[in-house]
């Protein structure tokens, strides 16, 4: 009898040892949530910026509103790590990087290379795979993340969601996040572009409350423009009208807008639906050619031109040539910007990989410096009018 | 504890038993070993390792029906006589103990590195043994039954990890097949084939305690099963991650799940799905232990086998970090020495003995019933 108990006793003593929890349990309110990671470089240093919840400004219920929504935070080192760890000295908490949504690297820094510091990244257990990267164009990656953002109070989901939608209805962007840039800068024949990000307006207001209190804020942010990279390196960037090309060759358009001339000043807008490319590798001759080609489909948005009838199947017809005119103009541009800057951004060299592995074998050392920009590319382009909006033609005089 | 001490298992139980032994440790670490060697062929490798892989479950098949319902050990020592049968029965306990060794340090490295980071290895193992020692304990007729009732939940949430990444398929991933030659795919089946098919030596030590005549159809059908899901995983591996990340990463199965994402709302199900190896890691530990516990037992004659299972289990702990100080240590043995050993240990030495029992059956048929 005396056994059992005593059995009995040692049991639940053993339980307690167990029901304790977790080893490493870190509750909520010992964590720094951080939503954005900003890289730069300066003076020899790694400087990182996280940009942290300020969990009591976004809660619904008790929100003072004396405070940011959220705080930045920056450390030093030579080292990302050590930079990342310095933080602590001034925070409370230490940083938790599992909702981590954008990481944001100074041009300074993506101009000297990323992926010595990236190392670092990919291997940390806490960050997943899914979050996206930008390069703050012109300036440095934490004032990018200094920013009172008005509709969103996080800025960084602000800035996610509008690299998200103008991705799906703009174009000139590309959401990029790091299991994209690990295959880009691991694959053969195939470089790693980024979108790039930069503030407008006023700077100095960027990071006081006041920038939100006005109708349109002072300061706010605007994606602009893609990033060319050759290896881990920046080296260039493409416009607005060259990054179109870029996202339409690499079939990540979907969505955007078109302008054809029509006159004096006046244009008839188009507004892609859908667009799907194709890019196919030849040899001929012994030497590679590329055929790119994308089936676009579009509607009419707008007609400034009264002379365009649109009623007029033959008038669609000449549209949807003007259309493809556009587009490959566009197409043309970056290839031929990407051709200026060496750096085979569109991956033909990688698909020229997987058609004629042997070939490649020969070529891929000399690839981004003679093979690609003396790549012949050809386009094959079709443009299709589905609908002209609610209306055919307008009474309107 | 109630103690089930000649419990029987029945084939179905046999059979998932060998399922979830061969799916394993395999899970977590064949995608990253296939692509080391073969890159985007990766798949290839695992679906070429079937065809040893089920070679090898015929050979298991015959020993286990020659043995007649005994034991490796025991079987061994009986065909080969006293002295050399003992050595070769100490061969097996020498390699069950390794594997052992390795199992217990894969699942503690998996933790520590992508869930637990600040946990010490020495926690998780005391407390992954004390598990398999109590399941040890219970007898074999227990865990079995406890295959039996986890192998539909393994089986739902592997499908469940299927559908969820099927939007995330590029096919273009595949491309260009055999680049490099039939070389590297066939370097990355070798090592596919000793992590996923040959460790099932083990099995063996269960079979005096499965009722039913014939084996050979429960090994292959497990073996094949088990080879299924493991190419599902590499297949899947390939067309979601790429062989980049496959690379680059020690646990792409878990990357795999940190994938899913449904709408923005189904997603961080990587903890979840890591349920599903660890009861696949743990089965696989469960059934090195027993083997290695029993073998002893029956080597050395004893008629108890449960006072083996504390010191065993402290030597375990003890050698898992000892022998694999760093992961860098861990993947070095596992890639470049593992696949050797465990091809001498899993095909040599058994095909050495059922070459001696099929000598001996004909040296005593020829010489009438002498013995």
């Amino acid at each position: 009898m005396k056994r059992k108990l005593f059995g009995k006793a040692v049991l639940i003593l053993v339980c307690m040892l167990l029901l304790s929890g977790c080893w490493s349990r870190r509750e909520l309110n010992e964590l720094m949530i951080v939503l954005g990671v900003g890289m730069d470089w300066e003076d020899g240093e790694y400087v990182v910026s996280f940009q942290v919840v300020n969990p009591s400004e976004i809660s619904t219920l008790n929100r003072s509103g004396q405070r940011p929504p959220t705080t930045l935070y920056q450390g030093r080192g030579k080292t990302a790590f050590e930079a990342a760890r310095s933080v602590t000295a001034e925070a409370p908490r230490k940083v938790y990087l599992g909702h981590l949504q954008m990481y944001v690297i100074g041009e300074k820094l993506a101009r000297r290379g990323i992926s010595e510091f990236m190392d670092n990244t990919l291997r940390d257990n806490e960050m997943r795979m899914d979050f996206n990267l930008v390069i703050a164009k012109g300036m440095k990656a934490e004032d990018v993340l200094k920013l009172f953002t008005p509709l969103e109070r996080l800025p960084t989901q602000n800035m996610l969601h509008s690299l998200k939608t103008s991705e799906k209805s703009w174009a000139p962007t590309v959401s990029v996040n790091v299991d994209d840039m690990l295959d880009m800068l691991s694959s053969e024949g195939n470089e790693l572009a980024i979108t790039g990000i930069h503030l407008l307006g006023s700077q100095k207001k960027a990071q006081h409350k006041e920038n939100i209190e006005t109708y349109q804020p002072s300061s706010r942010y605007r994606y602009t423009g893609i990033a060319v990279f050759k290896k881990d390196k920046l080296i260039g960037w493409l416009n607005e009208e060259e990054s179109k090309g870029y996202s339409d060759i690499t079939d990540k358009l979907d969505s955007t807008s078109l302008e054809l001339p029509c006159g004096e000043r006046t244009y008839i807008g188009i507004e892609i639906i859908s667009s799907r490319s194709k890019i196919e590798m030849k040899i001929v001759d012994g030497k590679p050619e590329a055929n790119v080609s994308i089936r676009t489909e579009a509607n009419v948005v707008d007609r400034m031109c009264k002379d365009v009838d649109l009623r007029d199947p033959a008038v669609l017809e000449r549209l949807q040539g003007e259309i493809v005119k556009v587009m490959k103009g566009h197409a043309e541009a970056s290839v031929k910007k990407a051709k200026s800057l060496k750096s085979d951004v569109f991956g033909f060299g990688n698909k020229l990989g997987q058609g004629y592995p042997q070939y490649w074998e020969r070529v891929k050392e000399n690839w981004s410096d003679e093979g690609f920009p003396e790549l012949k590319v050809s386009y094959h382009f079709e443009a299709f009018i589905r609908k002209t909006g609610t209306t055919g033609n307008t009474t309107m005089q | 504890m109630r103690k089930y001490e000649n419990g029987k298992i029945t084939i179905r139980q046999f059979t998932i038993l060998i399922v979830l032994g061969t799916i394993g440790d395999s899970i977590l670490v064949i995608p990253t070993l296939t692509a080391n060697f073969a890159k985007q062929d990766a798949w290839i490798s695992m679906l070429l390792s079937f065809v040893p892989g089920l070679a090898t479950a015929v050979l298991y098949g015959a020993i286990a029906n020659k043995l007649q319902g005994k034991g490796l050990i025991f079987g061994a020592q009986q065909a080969m006589g006293k002295w050399i049968g003992s050595l070769v029965s100490l061969l097996f306990l020498f390699y069950f103990f390794f594997c052992h060794i390795t199992l217990t340090s894969e699942m503690s490295q998996f933790l520590t590195t992508q869930m637990m980071p600040e946990t010490p290895v020495n926690a998780i193992i005391i407390v992954f043994m004390t598990v398999v020692i109590i399941a040890y304990r219970y007898g074999v007729e227990a865990f079995a039954r406890m295959g039996e009732l986890l192998f539909p939940i393994f089986m739902l949430l592997f499908a469940f990890l299927i559908v969820l990444l099927l939007p995330q398929i590029e096919m273009s991933n595949l491309k260009p097949i055999m680049a490099k030659g039939f070389m590297p795919a066939f370097e990355g089946m070798s090592h596919a084939y000793a992590v996923g098919f040959n460790e099932m030596i083990v099995l063996l030590m269960i079979i005096p305690r499965v009722a039913g005549g014939n084996k050979m159809k429960p090994i292959l059908t497990g073996f094949a099963i088990g080879g299924a899901v493991l190419f599902i995983t590499v297949f899947l591996c390939v067309l979601v991650l790429g062989t980049n990340l496959m690379e680059t990463k020690y646990y792409p199965t878990y990357v795999l799940a940190q994938k899913i994402n449904i709408g923005n709302f189904l997603e961080r199900m990587e903890a979840i799905l890591a349920f599903i190896w660890i009861i696949t890691v743990y089965f696989k530990t469960l059934l090195y232990f027993y083997a290695l516990v029993q073998g002893i037992a029956v080597l050395m004659r004893l008629k108890e086998s449960d006072m083996l299972t504390i010191p065993l289990g402290m030597l375990v702990l003890v050698c898992s970090v000892v022998v694999t100080p760093s992961t860098t240590s861990y993947y070095d043995i596992i890639e470049n020495y593992w696949p050797w050993f465990d091809q001498t240990f899993c095909v040599v030495l058994p095909l050495l003995l059922l070459c001696w029992i099929y000598a001996k059956g004909m040296k005593n048929n020829s010489g009438g019933n002498t013995s």
